[in-house]
């Protein structure tokens, strides 16, 4: 599905990724851990298109195709989906009027017509149903005056309604208490299918303990420095990154 | 009537030709008048009607009334009807009188200081010099009879330098007004910092012109405290000349009896990655008048600039008025600009808290005027000038000091 | 390497600007219309056309004579070639053959314009509740709905008519609100208007209907100055909209229109504008010149409603008012200004308290694009009677691209402590985070500024009614379409 190859970034000049190699296949999903800085929310970035950093050279595939050579609301289209870390707020426009804009607009570039307002409905109610959100938020303003929780889970619920076939979680659970984190873990898991991937970035192991990896990777000072399964992330709970000198 | 009186005195006058340009300037314009917009709301033609005389006239100044009327700090620049009396000691501070002091302007009464300035001043302070403390720059005035002053100073700041001071007037003649100059020239990452302290007696009447011309990297902040006086009208203008430039601008105003006071502000944002921040903050008694007017001009493709403003006033009197205007005018769209304004009065569900606890109704009203103040306190260095500032506000508020 | 070329503001910006103006049509009626230039004869010219009675004329003469003392302001944040009062034409008015029955007598080509326009006189308003009066040029030529309005007592009429039939009312209250030597439009108004719409609603009554006028420049070289005047007795509500176009012409053409409101004790006005002149091309040439003056007078209890979008016109001078003359009296102020090319606009408002408990709201929302200006200005004056009232604004402005200019005047003063003032404005650009962020869910860079757009003038977008609002949101995207880059 995506294949990171020698994959190097940089911003004004800084450079954040240097060299990174990861390889994710249909329905796997993998964790990408490390500390601060080491350039875990770069690589999200980079994924989604973010033009503020810039690729000096590396590739990125995605079902075979040149991803980096795509707009991002064209990676949107087909598939990518990425749970900001820190969502903008955008006053004045509703959640609702939003994820039907976004679904509409995938939609189109295919070619379909626009959802309707009966299936729309139908769908806001079974993942609002799933997430345990209450409907009245949808016509709240987008991410204005949300809480840290209500803005993560207002990703994963997006997530929900655009259902992507490669996500990218970026510190979804930072600031999540243990309850916002199980309802978004058990959201995510009822997402997971054989036909899609996600890929989970985070700081800390206790994400894994409600979505549990295929793969795990460490990335460190640009570059994935270690691979494992589930048990590496134990580990690194254990001994802290300081393990890895 | 004083038009007249300064065309008698420049006869005698030796003025160069700059100065000759500059007379001419004023008298093609005159003193403003409520049609200028900056004027809108200050006019001067009561402060005018007087019958001024232009020539100082010497006094004795005792070290017993430099006693009484310093703030206390070590280092003063002291002046005697705008003619300097003594100068610190200090390795790398320097003044010298000069004879054609040419200064940016920002009004005619500019133009009339430079044509008719008996004094002018330039204060150099060099490069990498470091001032641990602030200097006190002290204006004694006294004169035979009603009195026009012109006071005019340059102030250069070398590259590198931290320069802090701070500056007090004293009246103790007659009717006087007084129209100030100081040109502030602040080089590459060099931090200049002055607070004024406006108390002046009920027959002064100032016109305070204050600009600041700031180089690349340098941080300016002027602070402005209005206790007293019955006519203060302050010019306070920024022009950030290179790039990351700051410039910070408090004011406190806290006026009674029939006192008014005028801020108006400039900041002009030239180039990008700059900073300025604004807040002004008065409290309004009896029948006295505020007028406010903040610009804020950001050129084209001075981007990135951040500009905030604000302006926080308290109506303690029916018989008080408060105008205000804070203005944007941004031509560069990478920026973020924002002025807030509010005019009211304490709130009564804080002062009923209060009063439920046991505050008299003075100490409640007091203690949330001085929280309502302390915004701008807080951004004081010196303990000299918070030490004052604390005293003229208990006296206003009619608290005892120590409770602030 | 760039991960993705950035979308060239030129090109984007090239797209808006060939975006046509869609009302910029002419439409070919023969129209009576008399020589260009201003003088006494043109005044008695109108007056007499109009069947006028004489204290209207003088009315008229006095209000020239005043005019011709007074300077053309320009303390205004606007450039604009002074326009030669006496190379315009003061009069013009589409030729009928019979004074009309029934709208289905209108001429065909008329009707076709309005069609154009998308003003069904017909059955689709009637669905809609809307009752429509239409000036074209200087006159009015359709109002709809008369009847039913009547068995109210309404009076939904050109003010031309009620100046016949209704004279005591029209000259009990003209040029109360708004004297004749106000300002230099004002007086140029009152000298030389032609038609417009009046409007009368009784003591206790609730219009039904939304009553509208749509505004029509159609002839070359002429000007329009239309006249508005609408009264609400005590205790009745009105609900106002009007609607702009004009033809793309060259030339600038100069509308100067006057609007009266008074709100007699515990009355309601909401009046509501979607100003769309055309506002010359992507050089800069030609469109409207639109110098209004518009203000209303709230009694006790009363309230009066402004809320305009404006994203026509070459210049715009237009400042909708309230003296909030009555106590518990409330003024409201929303607005939306776009402007894009070389559009000047320097708009605001004025609240004046003077009664006391009286409370204003002003919001404001500006948008500048192109090489445009946009200023907001605004006098907020609390006056030393006007004991416990309240003021609130808000002015916002978005900018998009770097060659545009946008300004905030606002005016401020209160003479007593027992009122409240609170201003916030905030300048700012379409954050290129949010623009990304629509992108990363598939929406595309055009439709992510459009959403963004109407999120941040929906505060304001809201109070229109339902039938203006939908027109509206579609105004504000076509005159932004590809802003941002």
């Amino acid at each position: 599905m995506l294949e990171i190859k020698n994959l190097k970034a940089q911003i004004e000049d800084k450079t954040i990724l240097s060299g990174v190699n990861l390889k994710v296949n249909k329905g796997e999903v993998h964790a990408i851990m490390g500390p601060n800085g080491s350039g875990k929310s770069t690589l999200s970035s980079v994924i989604a298109g973010n033009e503020d950093y810039e690729v000096s050279s590396g590739s990125i595939k995605y079902e075979g195709e040149d991803l980096l050579e795509m707009a991002p609301e064209e990676r949107s289209h087909r598939g990518v989906f990425l749970s900001f870390q820190y969502p903008v707020e955008i006053p004045g426009l509703s959640v609702s009027n939003f994820i039907k804009t976004a679904i509409n607009e995938k939609r189109k570039a295919f070619g379909q017509e626009n959802i309707s307002a009966k299936e729309l409905l139908q769908l806001f109610k079974e993942k609002c149903e799933l997430l345990n959100i209450d409907k009245e938020y949808l016509s709240r303003s987008l991410n204005e005056g949300f809480s840290g929780g209500e803005k993560k889970r207002n990703e994963i619920f997006q997530m929900a309604m655009m259902e992507p076939k490669l996500s990218i979680l970026d510190e979804t659970d930072s600031g999540l208490d243990i309850d916002a984190l199980k309802i978004v873990a058990n959201g995510v898991n009822s997402l997971k299918s054989s036909s899609n991937s996600i890929i989970l970035i985070t700081h800390y192991q206790r994400l894994l303990n409600y979505i549990v990896p295929d793969f795990v990777h460490i990335l460190k000072d640009g570059k994935i420095v270690m691979s494992g399964d589930k048990s590496l992330a134990l580990k690194l709970e254990k001994e802290g990154y300081s393990f890895l000198n | 009537m004083l038009i007249e009186e300064i065309k008698k005195y420049v006869v005698d006058a030796d003025l160069t030709s700059t100065q000759k340009k500059s007379l001419d300037y004023f008298l093609e314009n005159g003193f403003p008048t409520t049609k200028d917009e900056d004027w809108k709301y200050t006019s001067l033609k009561k402060v005018l009607k007087r019958k001024y005389c232009l020539k100082s006239s010497d006094f004795e100044l005792n070290d017993e009334m430099i006693q009484q009327y310093s703030l206390g700090v070590k280092d003063k620049i002291i002046f005697k009807n705008g003619k300097i009396y003594s100068e610190p000691k200090i390795l790398g501070v320097s003044i010298k009188k000069m004879k054609d002091l040419v200064m940016p302007k920002n009004s005619a009464l500019c133009y009339l200081n430079e044509a008719i300035c008996e004094n002018s001043y330039e204060i150099v302070f060099d490069k990498n010099l470091n001032l641990d403390n602030p200097i006190e720059i002290l204006h004694f005035i006294n004169n035979y009879n009603d009195y026009f002053l012109q006071l005019r100073t340059k102030i250069t700041c070398g590259s590198g330098s931290n320069v802090k001071l701070v500056e007090r007037f004293c009246n103790i003649g007659n009717n006087t007004l007084i129209n100030s100059c100081m040109h502030a020239d602040v080089k590459r990452n060099s931090f200049f910092e002055i607070s004024k302290l406006q108390s002046y007696n009920d027959n002064t009447h100032t016109i305070d012109n204050t600009l600041v011309d700031q180089d690349r990297d340098s941080t300016a902040n002027v602070h402005t405290f209005s206790f007293d006086g019955s006519f203060i009208r302050n010019n306070l203008n920024f022009y950030q000349n290179n790039e990351n430039c700051t410039s910070n601008m408090n004011g406190i105003t806290i006026i009674d009896k029939s006192n008014f006071v005028d801020h108006h502000t400039f900041v002009d944002h030239k180039f990008q990655n700059c900073l300025s921040n604004e807040s002004y903050k008065g409290v309004y008694f009896d029948s006295t008048k505020g007028v406010f007017n903040g610009k804020i001009m950001v050129r084209p493709d001075a981007q990135k600039i951040n500009a905030f403003q604000s302006n926080n006033n308290l109506l303690f009197s029916d018989n008080a008025s408060i105008k205000t205007k804070p203005q944007l005018e941004i031509y560069a769209d990478d920026v973020k600009c924002s002025h807030g304004c509010t005019i009211g009065q304490i709130d009564k569900k804080s002062l009923f808290y209060m009063r439920s606890r046991g505050f008299s109704e003075k100490t409640a009203k007091g203690l949330l005027t001085f929280a309502f103040l302390i915004e701008v306190i807080e951004k004081l260095n010196a303990k000299e000038i918070v030490d004052y500032a604390k005293t003229e506000i208990a006296k206003k508020l009619s608290i005892e000091k120590d409770l602030l | 390497m760039k991960i993705e070329p950035k979308i060239s503001e030129d090109i984007l910006l090239d797209e808006v600007t060939s975006k046509e103006y869609e009302y910029g049509f002419t439409t070919n009626i023969e129209s009576e219309k008399i020589e260009k230039g201003l003088n006494e004869d043109v005044i008695k010219f109108i007056s007499k056309k109009k069947n006028e009675p004489d204290w209207m004329l003088d009315f008229r003469l006095e209000a020239f004579k005043v005019w011709k003392e007074m300077e053309e302001p320009d303390w205004a944040n606007i450039n604009y070639p002074k326009p030669d009062y006496q190379d315009i034409v003061y009069y013009c008015a589409p030729k009928q053959k019979n004074k009309l029955n029934s709208l289905d007598d209108l001429d065909p080509e008329m009707k076709r314009t309005f069609d154009r326009l998308g003003i069904s006189i017909d059955e689709q308003k009637r669905l809609a509740n809307v009752a429509v009066d239409i000036v074209m040029d200087s006159v009015s030529v359709a109002t709809s709905f008369k009847e039913k309005l009547a068995e109210l007592g309404i009076i939904f009429c050109p003010i031309s008519e009620a100046i016949q039939k209704y004279p005591e009312l029209v000259k009990k209250y003209i040029g109360t609100v708004i004297p004749v030597r106000d300002n230099f439009f004002s007086a140029l108004n009152s000298a030389v208007f032609s038609d417009g719409s009046f409007c009368y609603i009784p003591k206790g009554t609730v219009c039904p209907l939304e009553l509208s006028t749509y505004f029509r420049i159609n002839e070359a070289g002429t000007g329009q100055f239309e006249r508005t005047l609408v009264i609400a007795e005590e205790d009745s509500c009105v609900s106002y909209l009007e609607g702009c176009t004009a033809p793309m012409r060259n030339e600038n053409q100069l509308h100067a229109a006057v609007v009266e409101l008074v709100a007699l004790d515990s009355a309601e006005i909401k009046y509501s504008t979607v100003q769309n002149w055309y506002p010359g091309d992507k050089n800069g040439k030609g469109g409207v010149f639109n110098f209004v003056t518009k203000r209303g007078i709230c009694h006790d209890n009363a309230k009066i409603s402004w809320t305009q979008i404006e994203t026509g016109s070459a210049v715009t001078w237009k400042y909708p008012s309230c003296v909030l003359k009555g106590k518990n009296s409330i003024g409201e102020f929303f607005s939306v200004a776009v402007t894009n090319n070389f559009q000047q606009a320097d708009t605001g408002t004025k609240m004046v308290h003077l009664g006391e408990n009286s409370k204003s709201t002003i919001i404001a929302k500006g948008i500048c694009a192109g090489k445009s200006n946009g200023s907001y200005r605004g006098l907020v004056k609390i006056a030393k009677g006007a004991k416990n009232s309240r003021n609130f604004s808000q002015c916002d402005s978005l900018l998009m691209g770097d060659k545009c200019g946008s300004h905030t005047f606002p005016y401020i003063e209160v003479d007593n402590k027992s009122s409240q003032v609170e201003h916030e404005a905030t300048t700012s650009k379409i954050g290129e985070d949010q623009i990304f962020y629509c992108n990363q869910r598939g929406i595309g860079t055009e439709e992510a500024v459009a959403l963004i757009v109407n999120g941040y003038c929906k505060e304001v977008l809201n109070k229109l009614p339902m039938e203006f609002a939908v027109e509206a949101k579609k105004l504000l995207e076509i005159s932004l379409e590809g802003s941002v880059g």
